[in-house]
């Protein structure tokens, strides 16, 4: 916390986000040199060029930065909530209650922002579940709001499974391209921006009063945290981050838990540093991953669910063994 | 400055304990002794504001404890846990500069004034070296140090602190005691909970003996700590002798 400079991690972090972007609008069916791109931001370049990049490109790999950004951060704010470092919001069931609605929204036969309003309501349904029946008499202890979320995520597990096992075949690949995470029909990814500016911009400022809230509830009363309102705001703030990644993206796991670890570990546990670098180097990850999963066997594409864990879980070992470099 | 209590019942579950009337002044030494379970630590927890009491008034100077903002409260009293969470891996100078955030608003960042005052606490309760560290790696009489460096770096004027010489071996034990009282001379008061009653007798000037099934004793250590009161406050034969002329209890077996 002190001494350590908390601006040339995240000057570094922007950088190589910036470095992914132009990697990720780069490849693709077809390839673009970085002249060829910036002849295309210049307004000059082959008109198959403009559209490549404004109309496909771009906006996927805008859609894709916010995504990771908003599931690292709500990963980071959750496992603050409940001191646990297993908490992120695919455990806690937000995620499921998503794709559950989204499911149903798909066998219905909708599409666009009716299967989008969909996933919302779900993760917010999902969201109020949790934390009603978390609350028994009085406050929900952490160990109680992890195990209520967990068995509620196995429960939407089922009726996932039990949807998959009914649904018409054709409606199948739709529906499991959704449940790993899809970003090819992530049309528009201001809704995603709009939440993952304003959140990162508000939570800055709370980082110390986050540093406390890690300590535990009584220890952080004690410093004369008002703790109550703080957790009641990052619960809303966290759900709402997940809810808008899910309905952007689909659902895509394990960025919420592993990035905010990974960056633990490197750079120790000031939220005023984790925070911003969580949204940053989240957004790396999902760009990178949304890049592999649609170049690797292209003009197929991967789930990119399946590459964000790929590429998190040897990087994730790695660091875990290594323990904190700070 | 006075922290002062009036026919307060602390809140434990399923038990009806006496209640307590007691006022402690600044300058004061304060020993909070008992069996078990009896409940020290959840008066100590109240002493602090974290934790309602069943009935009765709790006040700081004048003014009654929960009409005090939790900040202003935190600025002016302080407490040292029995237990210590560390959810995430902190170093301890970290840990120790928690002890800054009620005295900083929230979206101040910590200045090398802060670092400094932080720094002085982990060289007082000799930590220096292992300040970079992180306090999952430390012993428990480490750690229950740096839980002191916090609060010796928020710096209240009233010190709750529950079970201080917990996992100390002596020569910290005498450290950490003589740090207290030396707050107690700089017109601070402390008020500690305690399981060996003879660092109550060399340290504290006055005790609360918390009895289950009886009305607390209140008052100076010297008039307090007696054969008398202390077999049944712990239900324990006791003998009493003196080495270079001070008080000590031994149990008799």
């Amino acid at each position: 916390m002190p001494r350590r400079d908390l601006f040339s991690p995240l000057i570094l972090l922007s950088l190589l986000s910036v470095f992914c972007m132009v990697v990720s609008i780069t490849q693709g069916s077809v390839q673009l040199s970085l002249g060829q791109i910036l002849d295309v931001f210049q307004g000059q370049g082959t008109q198959l060029n403009q559209i490549l990049v404004w109309e496909l490109r771009v906006p996927r790999i805008m859609a894709a930065f916010a995504t990771g950004g908003l599931l690292a951060v709500a990963g980071a704010l959750m496992q603050i909530l409940l001191r646990n470092p297993l908490a992120d919001p695919y455990v806690l069931g937000i995620s499921g209650g998503a794709s559950v609605a989204a499911l149903l929204a798909i066998l219905a036969g909708v599409t666009g922002i009716v299967l989008s309003s969909a996933a919302f309501f779900g993760a917010a349904l999902s969201t109020i579940l949790v934390f009603g029946l978390a609350q028994g008499d009085g406050r929900p202890s952490p160990m109680r709001l992890l195990l209520t979320g967990v068995v509620i995520a196995s429960g939407w597990g089922a009726f996932i499974t039990l949807m998959l096992a009914l649904a018409p075949p054709q409606k199948i690949p739709g529906m499991l391209f959704w449940l790993m995470g899809d970003l090819s029909y992530a049309q528009s990814p201001w809704l995603a921006w709009a939440a993952l500016i304003p959140v990162c911009l508000v939570l800055i400022p709370l980082g110390r009063s986050l540093n406390v809230l890690a300590c535990g509830p009584l220890q952080a009363a004690a410093l004369g945290l008002n703790v109550k309102y703080l957790e009641r705001f990052v619960f809303v703030i966290a759900s709402l981050l997940t809810a808008v990644a899910v309905t952007t993206a689909g659902s895509i796991g394990f960025v919420g838990l592993v990035v905010p670890h990974i960056l633990r570990l490197i750079l120790g546990n000031d939220q005023r540093l984790i925070l911003p670098a969580c949204a940053l180097a989240g957004g790396c990850l999902v760009t990178l991953a949304d890049t592999v999963a649609r170049t690797v066997i292209a003009p197929e594409q991967l789930p990119v669910g399946v590459i964000t864990a790929l590429l998190g879980v040897p990087t994730f070992l790695y660091l875990l063994r290594r323990g904190r470099v700070a | 400055m006075t922290l002062s209590v009036d026919a307060l019942v602390i809140d434990i579950p399923k038990r009806s304990p006496e209640p307590l009337t007691v006022t402690m002044n600044t300058g004061q030494v304060w020993g909070v002794l008992g069996p078990n379970g009896v409940g020290k630590t959840t008066l100590l927890h109240t002493l602090a504001g974290l934790k309602m009491p069943r009935k009765g008034r709790l006040r700081l100077n004048d003014a009654d404890l929960s009409s005090i903002h939790r900040m202003s409260l935190a600025q002016q009293v302080g407490i040292m846990f029995q237990d210590h969470q560390d959810g995430f891996p902190a170093t301890v100078m970290e840990t120790a500069l928690l002890g800054r955030f009620p005295h900083l608003s929230p979206w101040e960042m910590e200045t090398e004034q802060d670092i400094k005052i932080a720094q002085h606490s982990i060289d007082r309760l000799e930590l220096s070296s292992l300040a970079g560290r992180s306090v999952t790696q430390l012993s428990g009489g480490e750690r229950q140090r740096v839980a002191l460096a916090s609060l010796l770096t928020q710096n209240p004027n009233i010190w709750l602190v529950d079970e201080p010489t917990n996992h100390l071996d002596l020569h910290h034990q005498v450290a950490v005691m003589s740090l207290l009282q030396e707050k107690a001379r700089e017109t601070k008061l402390v008020v500690m909970s305690l399981h060996d009653v003879n660092l109550a007798a060399r340290w504290c000037s006055h005790v609360i003996l918390q009895y289950p099934d009886r009305p607390a004793l209140v008052g100076s250590a010297e008039s307090l700590l007696t054969l008398e009161n202390l077999e049944p406050l712990y239900q324990q034969k006791l003998v009493r002798g003196e080495i270079e002329g001070r008080l000590v209890f031994m149990p008799s077996i």
